[in-house]
């Protein structure tokens, strides 16, 4: 008997260990990917106006404040861009995940921050799949941009 | 053995577990087999998941990292997926928690397929050949990432080693394996303590272990899942079945022969302080080691017959 609980006990851990995305409670100090100093970090504005100007890409330390996380891996998290749009942040290789205790979180990113463009006929695609009617899909005429972070490493900072 | 070490004996290479269910998953390993030979999986149309796992090399690329979107160098050895079902994690460092999970990684990763999945859900809806395949497999021409990824994963665990000169021997016919080779095989199991993380009839115990045979500290491993720091530069223990197939070895593809592996396992310098306290230098001789090489072989056989998929338009 001590060993079938032992082994349920073992079940129920290895259970909370495959859970996804990663258990935690993302508090300031938790990071994700490389470790990341956050003292330095440019506040997304100042990113976000580099790019306007015309700079290609921000590669560095980027601090902002996560509006959502990826529910079904901790994959993707979005950030604040503080005009109503988000940017969507991937992690390089894939390597590393967030909680979603993240959400809400603000954090400094070590990456690159860059336009992500799609085109036209992509969005129409996409339309298409989602079912939309064909004047919908018609009314599409211009590339969305969006803007794109590709992570190195992440930490919590409050 | 150490007494700290819940070892498994070695055994006759144990089936795949869909190998039952053969018939009734039929259409989904189909399907699985075909994207997993898909270079429209990638954002370059040129990289699918063969591209690294090939039949005719064990299901390996040979190669110390791979190569991936336009000429960029993974981070780590591609392991083969032969019997790959066995594993509780997957990746080096576990960082998934089953084939499925890890099926998303390559795709999206942008050193290697550097695709993104409405992307591929976008591009596989229009190909007329998947979207029968995505019926007969599920019922209905829903193409998503879920049943995407489940279809390779079920597919993957079909893949495993043909049986080698060992699993003969241990079926009966005493003559298949050399004096040398049963050398090596008590050697194995004993003095060279290879079974304290290789045992089980897949020659694994899939654990983490931290052996350092590289000597590079470059890449931490476990420890960035877990962040403990017990678990720093462990990687996971690979399966040896067809080991002297699937070089270049390590989780760096930095040993580029067996021998060299086996000789830095014998050799007083060996291990640094801080490799698992299941590692001790095994000072074996140039016969022994010879010897367990040769079982190392014995284990070893070229892939199963495989025919590649015929891609869907």
């Amino acid at each position: 008997m001590k060993k079938v609980l032992f082994t349920l006990f073992l079940a129920f851990f290895a259970f909370l260990a495959n859970a996804q995305p990663p258990e935690g409670d993302a508090k300031p100090g938790e990071w994700y990917g490389e470790k990341v100093n956050p003292e330095g970090a440019m506040p997304i504005s100042d990113a976000m106006a580099k790019l306007s100007g015309g700079k290609e890409e921000v590669d560095g330390k980027i601090k902002a404040r996560v509006v959502e996380v990826c529910e079904k891996k901790g994959c993707w998290v979005k950030l604040d861009l503080g005009n109503g749009e988000t940017a969507t942040v991937k992690m390089k290789d894939y390597g590393f995940f967030l909680p979603l205790a993240a959400k809400g979180k603000t954090v400094v990113i070590d990456g690159e921050m860059k336009f992500r463009t799609t085109s036209v006929a992509e969005l129409k695609h996409y339309a298409e799949d989602a079912g939309k009617s064909k004047e919908e899909i018609d009314a599409i005429k211009e590339p969305q941009k969006e803007i794109r972070v590709m992570a190195k490493g992440i930490v919590v900072v409050e | 053995m150490d007494e700290s070490v819940q070892w498994t004996e070695l055994g006759v290479l144990p089936e795949s577990p869909v190998e039952k269910q053969k018939n009734s998953l039929r259409h989904i390993i189909e399907l699985g087999k075909a994207l997993f030979f898909d270079t429209r999986l990638s954002g370059s149309g040129k990289i699918s998941c063969a591209t690294c796992h090939q039949p005719e090399m064990n299901w390996t690329d040979g190669k110390e990292k791979s190569e991936g979107h336009g000429g960029a160098v993974t981070k780590r050895n591609a392991p083969t997926i032969q019997n790959s079902w066995v594993y509780k994690k997957l990746f080096w460092d576990g960082r998934a928690r089953d084939l499925q999970d890890q099926a998303f990684a390559p795709i999206i990763s942008e050193t290697e397929m550097h695709s993104e999945m409405p992307e591929v859900m976008m591009k596989l809806r229009r190909i007329k050949g998947y979207r029968e395949l995505f019926k007969k497999a599920y019922g209905d021409e829903g193409i998503n990432p879920d049943r995407m990824t489940e279809a390779i994963a079920i597919f993957e665990k079909t893949v495993i080693s043909r049986k080698s000169r060992f699993d003969e021997f241990l079926e009966g016919d005493r003559k298949a394996l050399s004096n040398s080779e049963l050398r090596g095989l008590h050697l194995f199991r004993t003095q060279a303590r290879c079974m304290n993380c290789h045992h089980g009839p897949l020659f694994t115990d899939n654990q983490f272990h931290r052996n350092n045979i590289t000597f590079m500290y470059d890449d931490d491993g476990l420890y960035k899942v877990t962040h403990k720091e017990e678990d720093l530069r462990k990687f996971k223990t690979p399966s040896l079945r067809d080991v002297a197939r699937t070089g270049p070895w390590m989780h760096n593809g930095k040993m580029n022969s067996l021998e060299l592996i086996i000789s830095r396992y014998s050799t007083a310098r060996y291990p640094p302080e801080e490799a698992s306290p299941l590692i001790r230098s095994l000072g074996l001789g140039s016969k022994e080691q010879k010897d367990l090489l040769s079982f190392l072989k014995a284990i070893s056989a070229p892939p199963a017959e495989f025919e590649k998929p015929v891609l869907p338009e």
